[in-house]
């Protein structure tokens, strides 16, 4: 009640002032008034309806065509015409064929157009096109292509139509694929579109799945990024040449990519999977495992790396990063690392933050390059190092590490790299030159593969070969093989070329022709078992002994070589199920002094090459 | 001011015009190839034909009998195709030999589609093939069985000529049947009853699919051929 007395207040109140600011304001609306009046005249009448008809017909016009355009949606596909709308542009539409194993395109090409169809069976990929093609000028007007597909006996038989001239073939054999297509995909649908002149066009993208080498499921799907087979067709400007696909990738902070390093080569995982903490987490080729089940969250192949102090309390002793506490999970071990772009972390980064940042500018501007940072936390003992990693485009299955101190680290003596998880690999000979050598001329002739229980010559090799069978064995016993050095000057040696340091290489190899013939032992966890090709691990290792003594003939302190040393272990890693034709190497240690100039190399490589 | 708008006005209508023909003429050109329909009772299927394009014969077909409709599907409906290569009734779905089912997803709006059925030499073999929509099927036909000449054959084709053909959604549709005219015979040379060598393809919707399953295994009461 009191609202509305307030509100019929205000009214009055309002109808007061009105008549008050007419008085006021009277002259100069009547004048305005006036104005407007001679503003809306005969001739602003007159402008007012031509700007009217001169836009009704544009509003009539395009209601019509959104009904045409609709109509001619509808009718396309019911149809086997291509319409041209523009005669400047590539006008083209999908069409139906009648005959199976045929795919047909009806175009109309401009006059000077310079168009090419292109064509690709190999290096198909999703970040550009295809490199390695066959081609043929399209010719202009209107025309049909049709791209026959024939799969018997003999291989697969792809020819290419222009109208009914046969104008391309190719004809694979039949181990090129295991299926024939896996994923279809274009830019062109059976509506008649104009595309430009300029840009190529994608008529057919058809990958194919990879015939699996030893034939153990016939097929296999290669990751994301790797080059496939298939039918690739374009229409290309034939001025643009296509750039070749990036060697080595990175991945965004928004990408669901879980590796970093080589597109089709080695890589390093994503450490956020917790399992792994404190080990760099390598992914080896496909090439090198190919036939091994990709397990999410599990790991084929980890790296721990074990600072050791110049003093302190324990010097000499390595500490274990595996072993340290996790400050983020208590109840789990390990530190967390994480993988940066720069070897100092910007001001304000919590080292502990799973968050990475590997950018593009990790790799060099000529793309043959990479290289980014291992952050560890500070040790108990307040030692940090830095693993700088490395990927060089010429070498897909190698890893570089080259190891340094962080600027507040405790001065470091040395950096062991201790390898994990090697043995379900069955790695069980190392190559080295052979005893009556004289090492003046090596050649890979002068090679023996020296069997790993030459090196433990103290054990009785019956008992070294089954200590399962041993009525004394026990778990404990299984798993403590002493480590055993590998003398640098056993191990070939390589010439220095090409900027590359003169370098020893050992290569560790399996004695199992066919890991997927191998039974494994029931209980066995599945991620253990391997059925991939059969490998080797190779460490490139830089040789300092010239510098050495160079160093010493200037009474310069001397610099330690690196030092090797290899572990049997006659059990599956991480279990005490014991491994399938007695023991294999368990691990290898490098031990690099400080401060390391040259990066030491992991290499996993197939036995046999493979060409996917 | 009014005037530039006015001269902007007239440039637009000049351009959306030539637009405007452009589109037209590419519909005339589409409509004059379908040809021009009015669906009246959009819960029927209506099927007309429509005459095929030679120069959509890719390479490599030497000799070829082509049909094709344009279907206009109700919506709810959801196209199961039923095909026979082999022995096959002069009246029904069903007989002896190669028979393949196929059904499409349910169409949520009413939908046109082109359907095209063919006989197609290729490299001296016969094959019968049937595309409705995006779903396709190719039967390879016996060695024996050619198809020089049609009028050596039976061949009921669902419309024939311009007529458009209505149907209720509910109705099991032959899109086409093709046979000898003679009973087929077995390899003593004795006639099979009711059987002749040839091919059929009939449409339906998946709600007939139990109706019409039973209609071809023999039961006649549960549906029955349409008129031709």
């Amino acid at each position: 009640m009191n609202q509305r007395n307030k509100n019929l207040a205000d009214s009055e109140s309002n109808e007061n002032r009105v008549p008050n600011r007419e008085l006021k304001h009277g002259h100069a609306k009547a004048a305005k008034r006036s104005r407007l009046s001679i503003q809306f005249g005969l001739m602003e009448l007159l402008l007012l309806t031509v700007v009217a008809a001169a836009w009704l017909p544009v509003v009539i016009a395009k209601q019509q065509i959104a009904k045409f355009k609709l109509d001619i949606q509808t009718l396309q596909p019911l149809t086997t015409n291509l319409i041209v709308m523009d005669e400047q542009k590539l006008n083209i539409r999908a069409v139906q064929s009648i005959l199976p194993g045929i795919t047909s395109w009806k175009y109309y090409g401009p006059l000077n157009a310079d168009l090419e169809l292109r064509f690709a069976s190999e290096g198909i990929n999703n970040f550009s096109l295809p490199t390695d093609y066959k081609a043929v000028p399209l010719p202009e007007g209107r025309h049909t292509i049709h791209l026959s597909e024939v799969n018997d006996t003999e291989g697969y038989h792809r020819e290419l139509y222009i109208d009914k001239e046969k104008v391309l073939e190719q004809h694979l054999p039949l181990d090129a694929f295991a299926r024939h297509s896996s994923s279809i995909s274009t830019d062109v649908s059976e509506q008649s579109k104009e595309y430009p002149i300029t840009e190529p066009l994608k008529l057919l993208d058809e990958r194919s799945t990879n015939r699996h080498p030893l034939q153990a499921y016939g097929q296999i799907d290669l990751p994301i990024h790797h080059d496939k087979k298939g039918n690739f067709l374009w229409i290309s400007p034939r001025t643009v040449v296509p750039k070749p696909a990036p060697k080595l990738i990175v991945y965004k902070s928004d990408s669901r990519l879980a590796t970093i390093g080589h597109r089709q080569g080695i890589r390093v995982r994503r450490t956020s999977e917790t399992k792994t903490a404190g080990l760099i987490n390598i992914q080896p080729s496909i090439s090198s495992v190919l036939g091994d089940q990709d397990r999410r969250n599990w790991y084929r192949f980890g790296i721990s790396v074990r600072p050791i102090l110049a003093g302190g309390p324990n010097p000499g002793a390595p500490e274990i990063p595996e072993l340290q506490p996790n400050p983020a999970m208590p109840d789990r071990p390990g530190m967390p690392i994480t993988y940066r772009d720069t070897i100092t972390l910007p001001s304000g980064t919590d080292a502990r933050t799973r968050k990475e940042l590997v950018a593009e500018n990790t790799i060099n501007e000529a793309g043959d390059q990479m290289r980014l940072f291992a952050h560890y936390p500070p040790y108990a003992s307040g030692a940090q190092p830095i693993v700088e990693i490395l990927f060089d485009a010429a070498q897909p299955n190698r890893i570089g590490f080259l190891p340094h101190a962080a600027p507040g680290s405790t001065p470091l003596k040395a950096c062991q790299f201790v390898t994990q998880f090697d043995a379900r690999f069955f790695w069980r000979k190392i190559e080295m030159r052979s005893e009556e050598d004289t090492g003046a001329d090596v050649t890979l002739d002068s090679l023996a593969s020296v069997p790993l229980s030459r090196l433990y010559p103290q054990i009785d090799p019956a008992k070294f070969a089954d200590p399962n069978g041993s009525a004394e064995a026990n778990a404990s016993d299984l798993m403590l093989f002493p480590w055993q050095p590998i003398s640098l000057e056993s191990l070939p040696r390589f010439e220095a070329s090409n900027n590359i340091a003169e370098m020893f290489k050992m290569s560790l190899i399996t004695d199992v022709p066919d890991s997927s013939k191998l039974k494994f032992p029931a209980g066995l966890p599945d991620g253990l078992e391997y059925e991939g090709v059969p490998n080797r691990q190779v460490w490139w290792l830089p040789a300092v002994e010239d510098a050495a003594a160079e160093d010493a003939a200037k009474e310069a302190p001397a610099e330690t070589p690196i030092t090797v040393e290899v572990r049997a272990t006659s059990v599956f890693p991480t279990t005490k199920v014991p491994l399938v034709g007695g023991p294999a190497i368990g691990n290898v240690r490098i031990t690099v002094p400080m401060p390391a100039t040259e990066p030491i190399w992991l290499e996993i490589v197939a036995e046999q090459p493979i060409k996917l | 001011m009014l005037i530039i708008i006015s001269a902007v006005g007239i440039v637009c209508t000049i351009y959306y015009n030539q637009e405007r023909s452009k589109l037209r003429g590419a519909l005339t050109e589409l409509q004059m190839q379908v040809g021009v329909w009015k669906v009246e009772d959009e819960s029927k299927v209506v099927i007309a034909r429509i005459p095929f394009s030679e120069d959509a014969i890719p390479p490599g077909v030497d000799k070829r009998h082509v049909w094709q409709y344009r279907i206009h599907f109700p919506a709810n409906y959801t196209p199961c195709h039923d095909h026979t290569a082999g022995l096959v009734k002069a009246n029904a779905p069903g007989g002896q030999g190669g028979r393949s089912a196929s059904m499409s997803g349910r169409l949520s709006e009413p939908e046109q589609k082109l359907a095209t059925m063919a006989f197609l030499e290729a490299n001296g073999q016969w094959k019968f093939y049937i595309r409705v929509g995006g779903s396709s099927n190719t039967s390879m036909l016996p060695p024996d069985f050619s198809i020089e000449s049609l009028d050596d054959f039976v061949v009921e084709p669902v419309v024939k000529g311009d007529e458009i053909r209505v149907f209720d959604a509910d109705e099991a549709i032959c899109l086409l049947r093709l046979h000898e005219k003679e009973l087929a015979t077995d390899r003593r040379g004795n006639t099979i009853e009711d059987l002749h060598r040839g091919c059929t393809a009939y449409l339906f919707s998946k709600e007939q699919q139990d109706t019409f399953t039973a209609w071809a295994q023999g039961q006649r009461s549960s549906m029955k051929e349409t008129q031709q």
